[in-house]
């Protein structure tokens, strides 16, 4: 099995195995594009820090032989559902920060099943919070006046249940 | 703080239900602007107040052009990049609701929420639910009407139509009254003509890009064609609620489905006219409490493209209608009731339709009659190339294995008791 090397933001030269690599599509065109053989030159991934990469690496190795995501994306019910299996709720126990910084890394190396489960990790936390709850677990500032949100509820009203 | 681009904020909001974006949208001017189009993607006009609220001077008229519905399995896809593309693709649409209100104000209500489409440049989906028996089909119709008058509706490309309390029927069939001389005694008579085409006073207009159609109604009936002596003595606007649209402007662009019905007539080949056919049609689901005449039959003349059909109907399926599954070559999914008189060969029987021309079948699920159980049970079938070709094998089974092997069958379905 081939090795090749990404190069982190600050430096940091990570062995990987291709296929693991090739969780991330940017990475699997680019090796495609320079017609596979980077095994002598470290990939550059100039928007991800060593930390992060290594956390993103974890990721991708427990997930390698993971099933291509079914093509026909008729699955609503992924989207709806903010349902994750349990190593990866456990691999997402991670700071706030940290889990920016998967979900930012995830979309920019375009591996959409760790984005998503970023996401839905995201999305749980605001599950059934009030805006208050929500601004506290963000860290938000509220910069509407209380007449602005009393406004703004009202509008809100209008959307159907 | 929330240190995401937009395009990530929406994919998170993606994976919320509405109540709780609504108060995620309360968190910070930043957030409200970037996920208002989730917050009022789905809205519901019921009386002249919801409609106010969205006109120039009303307290939600910054937001119209945010109306929009994200459509179930379909654009949620297309969120999956920027928010340049969610705007674009993603759809508009707005609830009409007139139930339970004395008739005259739902009728005013109904005439103004229709109107007020106008006020809504992006909607391509419109939902009409009307519950109510004593006008008619009149209500139903005049809020359509009003609604085709607004230069959106040409745009529409996904209508609901919800009154379970009318008949509803695709009729090419007309009567017209033609004067007729006899030459003998000069004498004028008056002799009523079927003609193709319906009625332009009760007649739907279709919008010309109409693409999905789902209906639930009390009867459905693809065509209907008028007894004129009957006609004589109770006019199309009689006794009958009927609700009817033209088959031939809706037949050439759609291409999804769905009727809802407790009865659901089918003429079962005995239909004299010529049943218009929907050339684009994929996906069509039925479901229907009680089916009078052959579907297949008819399904097959009308719907010569279809790839995806599921029925859902209380009883059983006899095994003659499907003589004619085999006509529906393109057909590559299937979901429809277990037949009484095949159940232990089910097997056989898909690898006879695919022997007889169902060259693209993928997947068959039958599922039982939900009379008999209610969760209605089903047992899945996928077609897989082997050595001696394309064979069906079972994938999922909850109604076998429950059912059929415990000796739990009821007696109609036992085949002993089919037996000839």
């Amino acid at each position: 099995m081939s090795t090749i090397k990404l190069l982190s933001s600050d430096n940091a030269e990570l062995a990987v195995d291709k296929e693991v690599a090739e969780r991330s599509i940017l990475i699997k065109n680019m090796l495609e594009d320079v017609g596979g053989d980077m095994s002598d030159q470290a990939i550059p991934i100039p928007n991800v820090n060593e930390a992060v990469l290594r956390k993103v690496i974890e990721w991708c190795e427990h997930h390698k032989s993971d099933p291509p995501p079914p093509a026909d994306e008729d699955s609503d019910s992924r989207k709806k559902s903010t349902d994750i299996e349990e190593w990866d709720q456990k691999f997402m126990q991670v700071d706030q920060e940290m889990l920016f910084e998967i979900i930012l890394a995830a979309n920019y190396l375009d591996i959409k099943p760790l984005l998503d489960v970023g996401c839905k990790t995201v999305a749980n936390m605001i599950k059934g919070k009030s805006p208050e709850e929500i601004r506290k677990t963000f860290n938000i500032q509220n910069d509407f006046t209380p007449e602005e949100e009393d406004q703004i509820r009202r509008e809100n009203e209008w959307a159907e249940e | 703080m929330f240190p995401l681009p937009t395009e990530l904020i929406l994919e998170i909001v993606s994976h919320l239900p509405s109540s709780d974006i609504r108060e995620f949208s309360l968190c910070s001017k930043y957030l409200r602007e970037t996920v208002l189009p989730f917050v009022f993607d789905h809205i519901q006009l019921r009386d002249k107040l919801s409609v106010k609220a969205f006109n120039d001077s009303g307290i939600l008229s910054h937001i119209r052009n945010f109306v929009r519905y994200v459509e179930d399995n379909i654009s949620m896809r297309s969120l999956e990049r920027t928010s340049k593309n969610l705007l674009t693709k993603c759809f508009s649409h707005v609830t009409i609701r007139c139930y339970d209100a004395f008739d005259g104000v739902a009728m005013f209500n109904a005439y103004i929420c229709a109107s007020s489409l106008r006020l809504f440049p992006n909607l391509t989906g419109l939902d009409i639910r009307v519950r109510n028996n004593k006008l008619h089909y009149s209500l139903f119709l005049e809020i359509v009407k009003t609604a085709a008058t607004g230069e959106n509706y040409a745009n529409l490309s996904k209508l609901s139509l919800i009154d379970e309390s009318v008949t509803f029927v695709t009729a090419n069939v007309q009567m017209v009254y033609i004067v007729e001389i006899d030459p003998i005694q000069q004498d004028e008579k008056f002799k009523l003509r079927t003609h193709w085409g319906i009625p332009q006073d009760i007649k739907i207009p279709t919008p010309p890009n109409l693409k999905r159609v789902s209906i639930a109604v009390d009867t459905f009936a693809f065509e209907f064609e008028t007894d004129p002596e009957k006609t004589l003595a109770s006019p199309p606007r009689g006794v009958f609620p009927t609700l009817y649209i033209a088959d031939k402007d809706i037949a050439s662009n759609l291409e999804e489905l769905e009727i809802r019905a407790e009865r659901m007539t089918f003429f079962d080949g005995k239909y004299t006219g010529i049943p218009i056919k929907y050339p684009r049609l994929r996906r069509l689901r039925l479901i229907a409490k009680v089916i009078i005449g052959i579907m297949i039959a008819e399904l097959a003349d009308r719907f010569p493209n279809l790839e995806e059909l599921d029925v859902e109907r209380t009883d059983h399926v006899l095994v003659h209608e499907y003589a004619h599954l085999e006509r529906l070559t393109k057909l590559r999914k299937l979901r429809t009731a277990v037949p009484t008189v095949l159940v232990p060969e089910l097997d056989v029987l898909i690898n006879r339709w695919m022997r007889y021309g169902l060259d693209e079948l993928q997947q068959v699920q039958f599922i039982a009659c939900r009379n008999a159980y209610p969760r209605m049970p089903s047992i899945t079938y996928e077609i897989v190339e082997e050595e001696e070709g394309r064979v069906a094998r079972v994938v999922d089974d909850n109604f076998w294995q429950q059912y059929v092997q415990k000796g739990t069958l009821p007696y109609s379905l036992q085949p002993k008791a089919l037996a000839r």
